[in-house]
C-alpha cells in the first residue's frame, strides 16, 4: 500500500516539481501551499494506508498517472456548473470538488441529471467539508491552485485526457440495499421535505419517522436501475414537522428505508470489486460512513481517499464510496 | 458493437418500459432511471423521443468500453430484437 498522506513540505516540493495533483487537508494547510496544477477541497478526516485517520496536519494526495496525456483545472459557478458534462474530455475523466451547503453544491445536487450530456463522461469527486466540531462555525471550501484562489462557492475540476486504448472507468461501493418497508415518495425535488408519500398515501414525513421510529443513521435508498442511491438523513425539525437530508430526494422516485447492516467494514469488504483493489486510481468515502461505523483506526480493505461530506458519481450521492479505474481496452 | 440506428424503436421502447435489466455500466444505470423517471412525468412524444435519443447517445459515446457493449448486447437480447 503506498502511502496517499503527506506533510506540507512534502506536497509543496511535489507542487514545484509540476506534480498533478487532486489533494484534500484543513484549510490551514491547504492554504500554505504553492501555486500550481492542484486542485483541492477542505477536510480533515481520510482512508490512509494505516486506516481511517483524523489530521488537520496531513494532506492526502492524488497526482493523476503518467499516463493522463492531459490535464486542465478550471473553476464553475452556481451559473455555469451545467456545462461541466459538456466541457469534459472526449476519452478522459474529470475529478470534481464542491464545497459543503454553498449554492453550487445545492444547484449541482438538483440539476445535475438535466445538465446536457449528464452521465456521458466519468465525473468523479466531492462535496468538501470541516471538521465535525466546526460545522456552522467554519466554511468548506475548494482550492483553485492554479492561483491559489479559496472559493466558499463554486466548484474546482480537473480534466484529465486518457490516450487511445485506455479508459475511465467509474463505479461505486454502496453497502445498503433497500429493506422491505413502505414505498416512500416525495411530492417535489428538495433536501427538505414536509409531505411525502407512505405507500401512495399523503403524510408528514417528520411524523413518520418518529412513529415507527427510524434509525436516521440509515439511509433511503432507490433503486435506479441496479444503481442504489441514498439519501441520508441529517436531522429532523421537529417544530415545524421537516426532514432535512444531506442529498435531494426527486419527485416521483420511488424510496425505501435501508435494511440494517452489520459491521461496515466486513461489509464493505465484501463489495470490494472482484478485480481487485490495485488498479483504482482515487476514491473517496463518506463522513457517516466515517462516523456511524467508526472507521477511525480502521482499513477498509486497503482503500485510501478523503472523507466527504458527499460523493459524485456523475450526480451527488450519500454513504456511497465512488471509486476511479484506469484500464485498458 | 451495433447501435440500432435513431429510428429503431429500441430506444422509445428501453425508455418507457419498466423491463429490468442486470446491467453492469454505472452511467447506464443511472441514466435510464432517470430517462423513465423523465418519460413517467411527461409521456408527450416529444419527451419520449428526447429521452430516446438521449439514451442512445450514451451508447454512441460509450461504445468503446467493454462495460457499455454487454449492456446494449443485454438490453437488445433481452428487448427482444436479437
Amino acid at each position: 500500500m503506498n502511502p496517499v498522506l503527506y506533510g506540507l513540505d512534502e506536497v509543496a516540493q511535489r507542487i514545484t516539481t509540476g506534480a498533478r495533483l487532486v489533494l484534500a487537508g484543513d484549510e490551514a494547510v491547504l492554504s500554505k501551499l504553492p501555486k500550481g496544477r492542484w486542485i483541492g477541497g477542505t477536510i480533515p478526516y481520510f482512508m490512509g494506508a494505516d486506516g481511517g485517520v483524523m489530521s488537520k496536519d496531513l494532506i492526502h494526495v492524488t497526482e493523476l498517472p503518467a499516463s493522463v496525456e492531459t490535464a486542465s483545472c478550471t473553476t464553475y459557478r452556481a451559473d455555469t456548473i451545467a456545462r461541466v458534462y459538456a466541457d469534459a474530455p472526449a476519452n478522459g475523466f474529470s475529478i470534481i470538488i464542491i464545497p459543503a451547503a454553498s449554492p453550487t453544491h445545492l444547484s449541482f445536487a438538483i440539476n445535475a441529471p438535466t445538465y446536457e450530456g449528464f452521465a456521458t463522461s466519468p465525473l468523479i469527486g466531492w462535496i468538501s467539508g470541516v471538521h465535525v466540531d466546526e460545522i456552522g462555525k467554519r466554511r468548506a471550501k475548494v482550492f483553485f491552485g492554479e492561483t491559489g484562489e479559496a472559493l466558499e462557492d463554486g466548484a474546482v475540476v480537473m480534466q484529465a485526457t486518457l490516450p487511445a486504448g485506455t479508459y475511465a472507468d467509474l463505479n461505486i461501493i454502496n453497502i445498503f440495499s433497500q429493506g422491505d418497508g413502505d414505498t416512500i415518495t416525495f411530492p417535489e425535488d428538495g433536501f427538505i421535505v414536509g409531505d411525502a408519500f407512505i405507500n401512495g398515501e399523503n403524510t408528514n414525513f417528520a411524523d413518520y419517522i418518529a412513529a415507527r421510529t427510524l434509525d436516521t443513521r440509515l439511509p433511503l435508498v432507490a433503486n435506479y436501475c441496479g444503481a442504489m442511491i441514498n439519501i441520508s438523513i441529517q436531522r429532523i425539525d421537529t417544530a415545524n414537522r421537516r426532514v432535512h437530508l444531506y442529498a435531494p430526494v426527486f419527485r416521483d422516485v420511488q424510496y425505501r428505508h435501508a435494511a440494517p447492516v452489520g459491521d461496515y467494514v466486513r461489509e464493505f469488504t465484501g463489495h470490494l470489486p472482484h478485480d481487485g483493489i490495485d488498479s483504482i486510481f482515487f476514491s473517496c468515502n463518506c463522513i457517516l460512513n466515517y462516523l456511524y461505523s467508526e472507521l477511525e483506526g480502521r482499513k477498509t480493505g486497503g482503500i485510501t481517499g478523503p472523507i466527504t461530506f458527499g460523493e459524485i458519481a456523475y450526480q451527488l450521492l450519500n454513504q456511497t464510496m465512488a471509486y476511479l479505474t484506469i484500464r485498458s481496452l | 458493437m451495433h447501435i440500432p440506428d435513431a429510428s429503431s424503436p429500441f430506444w422509445i421502447s428501453a425508455v418507457t418500459s419498466e423491463r429490468t435489466y442486470e446491467l453492469e455500466f454505472l452511467a447506464m444505470k443511472i441514466l435510464l432511471a432517470r430517462l423513465r423517471l423523465a418519460v413517467k412525468q411527461d409521456a408527450s412524444p416529444e419527451s419520449i423521443q428526447k429521452c430516446a435519443h438521449e439514451l442512445r447517445e450514451l451508447f454512441l459515446k460509450s461504445q468503446h468500453l467493454p462495460k457499455a457493449q454487454n449492456d446494449l448486447k443485454r438490453m437488445i437480447q433481452e428487448g427482444g430484437m436479437s
